[in-house]
């Protein structure tokens, strides 16, 4: 079943060219096109990833597809409803957690944000009080859950935000950089808790962030738009199969550094006492150039990475542009 | 479906949870009431004490000193107190910080859930201030001449204070969502305010200006608005029935406008990021 459906979605903004008197007497306008034409599916239980530079579009299309904002052209369904026309009954259905914006109550206790939340989704007392306590064990919540939320670390408060934002079991949720601004640990964390939350509860996940890691763990699938339209549409994991064409090998050399090294034509960097050499793969086979590199260099130790994920969507975004 | 189960699932009870979700917010405050509280009653006092002087200068008759005092208690009390009006500073701050975008996404009307708020904020306040106001003015001035009280006016006096908390919140509203256009709204919230307070009696009770500003400031937004604040006015009785009205007729009106305003309004949301 189809939770999300856009099709030939665009969204203009128009803005003043000048401001105050100036404007009032030279009202001319300029066109800004945040979203430009873009269709997509997202089925139940996926969990997307939608991601690109900023000012790519994806705040507006997360905004348009939670209500916020009105799509200048084409039709969007969020669960069977029209955002905009249907908005709170579509709120019922959704969770959206907006990484710099809390919807927690800022002095009073965690578990009062809860049960107002649990309030306004007009969750039964008992459900909300059942399904609290189940967040609480599942976000690792109890070790706080008393204190005003003010005094909570941003870690902590990204959990909450989320465990709030799945009160009223919804059957999507929309994150937009839940992960902004947290260290290794709390990304971890709240990384984990999603994948679970996705699993678990075939809750559908749509998700955008800067951060490769969010993506890579959290999301099967990955769209990277730019310039308001969609440049890939892919399973997270054939990502690297498809655009890695490099690996880098790193070799210590067991009788010191050598001045210059040169293997099938790549040269050697040094970095960090080490020989590192990026071998196109497409060029050169794997295989072949270690067999060279082990003639070649007496070997103390040897590392073979992949390209991060990081750089092959830089790639696409710059091929994009 | 059990009676308390329909109960949750009602919107008004969702409301009424903001509101009190508001007023428990506030309560972890008590300082700030206490300190707002004893202002309030020095305020008051003063008042008395110049209004004292005022009526033996000019031997004014329209209304009893003590009743005059009263009123002044009810509005300090009522549009001070309780503060309806600053449910504008909520929507402005949620204009200029971008939390509007949060706020649409819940199943609550966010206009609705703002004035609970500012309700709620200010509940415990305005309890407190009616019954330190009405103590000291009985220790200070007496107790104000209640002859015209009757069922049918107390009935129609909370009516009409329903109504203008409902009108001053529609106006407001109105007074915030102009940060969609202005960014600051502080300078239309100062022209309302002081316009309110210039006709509305804050200054000199109504009952005491001339008969014919009287009829037109009666039935006019802020006069009605006012007219909560005239329990302890006998002159009201003879008003009660076309100020309710009056009350009523208002509040649809600047419902009307207020949605009209939002409409508008909405169309202005932008994006905060790509």
């Amino acid at each position: 079943m189809d939770a999300i459906i856009l099709r030939d979605v665009s969204k203009v903004f128009t803005f003043k060219t000048h401001k105050g008197v100036k404007g009032f007497l030279r009202p001319d306008k300029k066109e800004v096109t945040a979203v430009n034409d873009i269709s997509l599916v997202v089925e139940k239980g996926e969990a997307v990833a939608f991601i690109g530079p900023n000012g790519a579009g994806k705040s507006t299309t997360i905004k348009m597809l939670s209500g916020i904002l009105q799509p200048s052209s084409g039709d969007i369904r969020v669960l069977g409803y029209q955002p905009l026309k249907q908005r709170r009954e579509l709120a019922m259905r959704i969770g959206t957690v907006f990484g710099q914006r809390s919807q927690l109550v800022f002095n009073l206790p965690l578990t009062d944000s809860f049960m107002l939340t649990a309030h306004m989704y007009r969750v039964p007392e008992t459900v909300a009080k059942e399904r609290i306590a189940h967040l609480i064990e599942q976000f690792d919540l109890g070790g706080f859950v008393g204190q005003p939320v003010r005094k909570l670390s941003l870690g902590q408060r990204m959990r909450a935000e989320v465990a709030n934002a799945l009160i009223h079991n919804p059957d999507i949720i929309f994150l937009d950089e839940p992960t902004i601004g947290l260290d290794i640990v709390a990304k971890r964390a709240l990384r984990e808790t999603i994948k679970k939350v996705n699993k678990e509860q075939a809750t559908t996940v749509f998700l955008t962030s800067h951060d490769v890691g969010d993506i890579e763990e959290v999301c099967q699938r990955t769209m990277i738009v730019n310039h308001g339209q969609i440049m890939l549409d892919a399973k997270t994991s054939d990502l690297k199969k498809n655009y890695l064409k490099s690996k880098k090998v790193g070799v210590v050399p067991a009788d010191g550094l050598p001045e210059s090294c040169v293997i099938h034509g790549i040269p050697a960097a040094t970095q960090e006492g080490r020989l590192v050499f990026e071998v196109d793969t497409s060029k050169v086979a794997l295989k072949k150039f270690l067999s060279s590199l082990l003639q070649k260099v007496d070997i103390a130790d040897l590392t073979i990475e992949d390209t991060p994920l990081e750089d092959i969507i830089h790639e696409i975004y710059t091929k994009g542009s | 479906m059990t009676a308390s189960e329909a109960i949750t699932k009602s919107r008004l009870h969702a409301y009424w949870k903001v509101m009190m979700m508001s007023a428990r917010e506030d309560r972890a405050n008590p300082l700030r009431i206490a300190g707002s509280v004893g202002l309030g009653v020095v305020r008051m006092i003063l008042i008395a004490a110049i209004y004292k002087v005022a009526y033996e200068l000019t031997h004014t008759t329209a209304l009893p000193y003590e009743n005059a005092i009263w009123s002044m208690g009810l509005y300090f009390a009522f549009i001070v107190g309780l503060s309806v009006r600053n449910v504008f500073r909520l929507i402005e701050k949620d204009v200029k910080d971008g939390n509007v975008e949060v706020s649409l996404i819940k199943p609550l009307d966010w206009r609705a859930v703002k004035i609970c708020q500012q309700i709620g904020k200010n509940l415990l306040e305005f309890s407190v201030l009616v019954v330190a106001f009405f103590a000291t003015l009985a220790i200070v001035v007496g107790f104000p001449d209640i002859s015209h009280f009757s069922p049918v006016f107390i009935g129609g006096y909370l009516l009409i204070m329903l109504l203008a908390i409902l009108s001053a919140s529609a106006m407001f509203l109105m007074v915030g969502l102009t940060a969609f256009w202005l960014n600051d709204s502080q300078s239309v919230y100062r022209i309302v305010d002081r316009t309110i307070m210039v006709f509305g009696g804050s200054f000199v009770p109504i009952a005491l200006l001339p008969g014919a500003v009287q009829d037109v400031l009666r039935y006019s937004p802020v006069g009605v608005y006012g007219a909560s604040t005239q329990l302890f006015n006998p002159g009201l009785v003879k008003y009660l029935i076309p100020t309710l009205i009056a009350s009523a007729a208002w509040s649809v009106v600047l419902l009307f406008f207020c949605q009209l305003v939002w409409r508008r309004a909405e169309r202005r949301i932008e994006v905060n990021g790509g």
